[in-house]
């Protein structure tokens, strides 16, 4: 399997194109700025709510500090998510819209990065993945 | 609108915009094959807002071109 993937580089940013599955089988595609300042993968709510989820019941809510101020964002668990070859079902994910502008539509955070162990060449905007994740969250 | 295009013929009608693409095929890196253009908009939030008009379907959030040169991000 595939351990290196590219990044697309925007200015000093880098970004990724992630997949989320839905209850129902379809397929939402998003691009996802590689944030290790994130604590959490973060999607808009527009996109989890055009794929079937209901996020007024969410697994758990977090505190985040957001442009605005302090924000409870809730947590919930999409089917399967799928970022650079790395397919996790039951993923948990922080629904929060990120402020327009960013050329985003989304964080892919430190969980996420953690979890698969990836290793970012900020320089050759290259990602490597230490160690494959396939399976739960 | 209403009709499936390849990526590379939508980018080249929607430049330095972002696109909802409906039943977006995908390659093994998850980029765009071809879709339905739904919203194309210079502003993301204008495509968002066309979301809950294709639910039950698959989509793509693309945005086509670069940032200004004079573009930042702090979040």
């Amino acid at each position: 399997m595939k351990q290196d993937y590219t990044l697309k580089q925007i200015g000093n940013l880098l970004l990724s194109k992630a997949a989320i599955g839905s209850i129902g089988g379809e397929v939402g595609r998003l691009r996802l700025l590689i944030d290790t300042g994130a604590s959490y993968t973060m999607l808009p709510i527009e996109a989890v709510e055009s794929l079937g989820y209901d996020i007024s019941h969410p697994t758990r809510r977090v505190r985040m500090i957001a442009a605005n101020g302090i924000v409870m964002a809730p947590v919930i668990k999409v089917v399967w998510f799928n970022c650079l070859g790395q397919k996790i079902d039951d993923f948990p994910i922080v629904v929060h819209t990120i402020p327009s502008g960013t050329m985003a539509d989304g964080l892919l955070g430190m969980d996420f990065l953690v979890k698969c162990r990836a290793v970012i060449s900020t320089g050759e905007a290259k990602i490597h993945f230490q160690k494959l994740e396939a399976g739960k969250a | 609108m209403n009709q499936m295009l390849a990526m590379s013929e939508i980018a080249s009608r929607y430049p330095n915009e972002w696109l909802l693409i409906a039943d977006a095929e995908l390659d093994d890196e998850l980029n765009v094959v071809k879709g339905e253009v739904i919203a194309h908009s210079p502003n993301r939030d204008d495509v968002y807002s066309r979301l809950s008009s294709i639910k039950g379907r698959s989509f793509a959030i693309e945005y086509v071109g670069e940032p200004p040169e004079d573009w930042a991000v702090v979040l």
